[in-house]
């Protein structure tokens, strides 16, 4: 065989290849989601209202606090602050990390809820950068301010948790507003079975929505095309993926933006790993992993009902950032815990959760993007007829449409929060644009966040905050 | 009582695999016709499967825009027959309309009918309860929430156990107590709360010792179902829970009892002297809810010397409502000596918050730079505020 049909033979063959790959993930992807489907449809989860105001004033509900690392928030911390102080919860408290913001954070924070430097005592001893001051509020309200020099959100986290006192701690994102009831649904498998660690909520996308102290007043999928985009990319990941993981107790991702863990466990493990972008992830991955080599019983859940809304960038540069960090962060994970991968040892953690996030999350993009890299080429030197690459990029933008309308389909058999039809059509119609473009373009971004993550860049990039939409007011 | 049905998990994948497999088939057969005209088999099989899915998609979603279309106009109906419907439930809750009167409306509004009997039904007691849970009854809708207690889902039968359980009907107690059996801890609840609003005397003790078996949601919801019964639990069944084997359950029906928050007579006596550290914590959280009980200062003083730090801090944490202040020096000991953090931190605040004597012990520690210091600092200031430490403690 020539050197050129031996080419031609490889060439073909990682075509196929592409083709098998992509038949796999879409079936692995719709397994999923059908799973997630069958296991959102057969539980009871919703509390009526009177045993919400049962469990609310409660006495045997353990004590949360919440940690809400802030990084430059000025717009929109005075709001997220008062949402959380008045989440319905019979015991919670409320400690913002300032993270050395250079706006003026934490003069709002002082100014707007009284606070004075206080002599609260540490409670733990994990890595983090000085600790300048420690406020409490005057007011009888349970919110204390910590002020320190800028680490990172993984160290913002340990230092809240260094004061932290109650047995639960639910880390937050300051610019996220919780639903009322949130902390309560978030508690209730803490409650149900003392081996749970770690529970993580439903993360919605509050750009369209109208928030009013701190409230949401109106949800509206809103007009911007990247952030609508997100709201089906929520939709897949939250409502098939990690419902199906958490079935399997391998649930991989707790999201920085809402969960809720045992304070213990957490500071038992070290904390939050101040080395990388995906603190959230690498936490949740190392909780498993000492559990299994402890050979303890344990759970880390996902839980469909509590809402945590919160701000996605609408900006593709930002966009951008954002891709890239959330890919880095599954690459140091996966690198830091690659002993885990195939480990019988570790059961389906080790066996599926492990090799489908490598396989699918870390080097998906870059073997998509090989797929049209390949497509295009072959069709260059005349060795893919037209017809077929059109019919290659048909079939994969077919796929990719099927999983972004199953994902808003399940969202609507399923937790149905969006309440006028035309924000479902809406959604239909942008899962179509995200199909014919968006969706190569963020396959680009990851590739480059896959590159960056293997050759070990540091760094969060920047996140835009803008001001929560208010209700217009009645004209005089 | 054993789950009714199998486990929520096998049923699960089975149901998936099902679906994965139904559409592996469709893919199948549309994959025939295509291979024959396309040149690579990957993309006919890839073409199938959109094929497929597509099809499966488009049914669903116009399904789910049926759907809404159907709420939004039953939501519209309900809003134009409500008014009328509920008219007729409270004439019928007061006497002055016959049961049957409702027949029609059930028969030809039976969602909206359902949901005005049962709007109607919770606020009402007694004799008009009464006369409307007969209403409902003989138009059928009781027999429909029974059939509904066989259902697949949890949220249906759940629903039709909260309903039936308005009905307050011992007829029904077998019933639910079959629901106890439910793998769905909701549907439990349900059932607790309806044979809580049906239990009599020794069958209140019975529900008590079932939650304190449950999982904290149930005792929670429970400790709260069970309020009226509180004297009769507190003072008899107490001594039943003294003798119970298992000591997590002894201390979930101590938390119970803690969640109703009320001074009450309890026989603490044999509980303080539990074998199980976590039953004397409890035995001794419960302390400043237990009218006439005699001697606390020595309880409390016994509770801060013993060898478990769960109990040492439970002791530190009652003596503040007691206000055990001869308990002041023997805290002082506990703050300076106790190698555990959460006795200290409990002592210390106890401490601040139990007057001048206590503050002076925590003042002479900032002083003299006793180990408690920074602790003694902080409860002081939060004293000087006002919070009286109360937040955090331990």
């Amino acid at each position: 065989m020539s050197l050129l049909g031996l080419c031609h033979a490889i060439f073909l063959a990682l075509e196929d290849g592409i083709i098998a790959y992509v038949a796999v993930i879409n079936l692995i992807y719709l397994g999923l989601l059908l799973l997630g489907y069958f296991v959102l449809r057969k539980r009871s989860t919703e509390l009526e209202r009177e045993e919400l105001e049962v469990l609310a004033k409660s006495p045997l509900v353990a004590p949360v606090t919440i940690l809400a690392p802030a990084y430059n928030e000025a717009a929109t911390i005075r709001d997220s602050v008062r949402a959380m102080l008045a989440l319905n919860h019979p015991n919670h408290e409320l400690i913002v990390i300032n993270d050395g913001s250079r706006d003026d954070t934490l003069q709002i924070l002082i100014d707007e809820f009284h606070l004075y430097r206080s002599s609260r005592t540490p409670t733990a001893e994990l890595p983090s950068q000085p600790i300048r001051a420690i406020y409490e509020s005057r007011e009888p309200i349970a919110l204390v301010v910590i002020d320190k020099q800028n680490g990172g959100k993984a160290d913002s986290l340990n230092a809240g948790l260094n004061v932290v006192r109650a047995p639960l701690v639910a880390v937050v994102d300051s610019d996220s507003v919780l639903e009322s009831n949130a902390l309560l649904y978030a508690q209730r498998p803490f409650l149900d079975d003392p081996s749970v660690l770690a529970s993580g909520g439903i993360i919605r996308v509050i750009n369209g929505c109208e928030v009013s102290d701190g409230r949401i007043t109106r949800i509206s999928v809103g007009n911007s095309l990247l952030a609508a985009l997100q709201v089906i990319e929520y939709f897949r990941a939250f409502l098939g993926a990690r419902v199906a993981f958490s079935f399997f107790n391998c649930l991989l991702i707790v999201s920085g933006a809402f969960g809720l863990f045992r304070r213990d466990a957490v500071v038992e493990a070290g904390g939050f790993d101040r080395n990388t972008v995906g603190e959230d992830m690498e936490l949740v991955v190392r909780l498993h992993r000492r559990s299994h080599e402890a050979g303890r019983p344990y759970r880390i859940v996902f839980v469909p009902e509590p809402v945590c809304w919160t701000q996605v960038p609408e900006r593709l540069r930002v966009l951008r950032t954002q891709r890239n960090r959330w890919q880095r962060g599954t690459v140091e994970t996966l690198r830091k815990h690659r002993r885990l991968f195939g480990n019988p040892r570790y059961g389906l953690l080790g066996m599926f959760a492990i090799p489908y996030y490598a396989a699918f999350e870390m080097f998906g993009p870059l073997i998509e993007f090989t797929g049209y890299v390949v497509t295009l080429g072959g069709l260059a030197i005349g060795w893919i007829p037209p017809a077929i690459a059109i019919v290659f990029f048909l079939v994969a933008i077919g796929l990719g449409l099927v999983l972004s309308l199953s994902g808003i389909v399940l969202a609507e058999l399923t937790t149905r929060r969006y309440p006028q039809a035309r924000d479902i059509l809406r959604l239909f119609a942008v899962s179509v644009v995200e199909n014919l473009g968006l969706r190569l373009l963020i396959t680009f971004w990851r590739v480059q966040g896959l590159i960056d993550g293997l050759r070990g860049k540091q760094g969060w990039g920047t996140m835009e905050r803008r001001r929560f939409r208010t209700a217009k007011a009645a004209p005089p | 009582m054993k789950p009714r049905r199998p486990g929520n998990g096998i049923t699960i994948v089975g149901e998936t695999l099902a679906c994965l497999v139904f559409l592996a088939a469709g893919t199948y057969l549309a994959y025939q016709p295509l291979a024959g005209q396309m040149k690579s088999s990957g993309l006919a099989l890839g073409w199938a499967a959109i094929i497929t899915q597509g099809v499966a998609l488009f049914a669903l979603i116009f399904g789910l825009l049926g759907d809404k279309m159907k709420q939004n106009w039953r939501r519209r109906r309900a809003e134009r027959v409500a008014p009328m419907i509920r008219e007729r439930a409270i004439a019928c809750a007061m006497g002055l309309a016959p049961a049957d009167s409702l027949l029609r409306d059930y028969r030809t509004y039976p969602l909206e009918t359902e949901a005005c009997l049962v709007d109607s039904l919770s606020p009402l007691s007694g004799e008009q309860r009464r006369r409307l849970a007969a209403a409902a009854e003989q138009i059928g809708l009781a027999r429909r929430w029974r059939r509904q207690l066989g259902s697949w889902f949890p949220d249906l039968r759940r629903r039709a156990g909260t309903y039936l359980g308005l009905l307050d009907s011992p007829a029904d107690r077998a019933t639910f107590e079959a629901m106890l059996g439910d793998h769905d801890e909701l549907v439990r609840i349900q059932a607790l709360r309806a044979l809580a609003r049906i239990a009599r005397g020794e069958e209140m003790f019975e529900l008590f010792e079932f939650a304190a078996g449950e999982s904290l949601t149930v005792q929670a919801l429970m400790s709260n179902a069970l309020r009226s019964a509180a004297p009769m639990l507190c003072q008899e069944a107490l001594t039943l829970v003294a003798g119970w084997k298992d000591a997590g359950r002894i201390a979930a029906a101590l938390d119970m009892i803690r969640g109703w928050q009320r001074s009450l007579p309890m026989p603490l006596g044999p509980l303080l002297e539990h074998p199980d550290a976590q039953v004397r914590a409890r035995a001794l959280a419960l302390l400043p809810y237990a009218a006439g009980f005699e001697p606390l200062a020595e309880t409390i003083i016994r509770g801060l010397a013993d060898p478990d730090h769960a109990v040492r801090a439970a002791a530190a944490e009652a003596a503040v409502p007691l206000k055990i202040t001869v308990a002041v020096p023997f805290l002082a000991a506990v703050a300076r000596e106790d190698n555990s953090e959460i006795v200290v931190r409990a002592a210390v605040f106890a401490l601040a918050r139990l007057g001048a004597g206590g503050a002076r012990v925590l003042e002479a520690q900032i002083i003299h730079g006793g180990a408690c210091a920074p602790l003694a600092l902080e409860a002081l200031e939060k004293l000087r505020l006002r919070r009286g430490g109360e937040h955090w403690a331990t």
